[in-house]
């Protein structure tokens, strides 16, 4: 690995790690490397005799000049959160009623079909003796529409319940460990 | 089978069933002769025969 490569590595290491004195360390290494060229090594030895990017990292956030900012950037993420909840706040809201709304008819609209497909189902057997049977078959096609549309918004309010409820324990689980 | 949970069989079925009584509606009303000329030209006030002449 040569010297430029070596601190390039090493200057995207600290930042990924918040370093704030970050150029001190490249000052001091790219130094120290001179140092051991002029003295006769090649650029990969000298690379080599300092120990590579790991090693070298992890002696720099171990020293105890070191400067990184504890969770400065996180408080001030959490502060804007909080600070921008009046507009976004109402939005997620209306959302998640939507939602809410959607299964609700859904709901609302199977249990409607399904009383509205058996009263009629079983009156279409009264209807076979009082008017015949093509007057039945007329009323039990019907009961079977609507006994069909019910299952069928039965299953959809279902799926999209156990749907809603599994997202929401996931984002308040994040939201959990998030504030932990 | 449980219906409170969310299966693809049971949905297969009940557009099945949909789809029955869908035929079988259709198949028992052409068998009844209705009018249907007569039943929708009234804008389906044949029940309550209103004079609008």
């Amino acid at each position: 690995m040569s010297k430029t490569d070596f601190l390039l590595r090493l200057e995207r290491k600290l930042k990924k790690y918040g370093v704030k004195n970050a150029n001190d360390y490249i000052d001091y290494y790219s130094e120290y490397l001179d140092d051991l060229v002029e003295n006769g090594m090649s650029e990969t030895a000298a690379v080599a005799e300092i120990g590579g990017v790991k090693k070298v990292l992890l002696e720099i956030l171990s020293d105890e000049n070191v400067v990184i900012p504890q969770a400065g950037k996180r408080t001030m993420g959490i502060f804007f959160l909080m600070l921008g909840l009046p507009l976004w706040g109402p939005i997620a809201a209306a959302i998640y009623i939507i939602f809410l709304a959607i299964i609700f008819a859904l709901l609302v609209s199977a249990l409607a079909f399904i009383v509205a497909g058996l009263w009629t189902f079983i009156g279409s057997f009264i209807v076979v003796f009082k008017s015949g049977i093509w007057y039945a078959g007329v009323q039990l096609g019907i009961s079977m529409m609507l006994l069909g549309l019910g299952i069928t918004f039965e299953q959809l309010f279902v799926a999209t319940s156990s749907g809603l409820y599994k997202s929401s324990k996931n984002i308040f689980q994040k939201i959990h460990t998030e504030v932990e | 089978m449980d219906i409170f949970k969310f299966n693809k069989s049971i949905l297969v079925g009940a557009i099945v069933i949909f789809i029955l009584g869908l035929i079988l509606f259709f198949i028992s009303f052409g068998m009844l002769d209705f009018n249907l000329d007569k039943l929708i030209s009234h804008f389906g006030t044949w029940y309550a025969p209103i004079n609008w002449a």
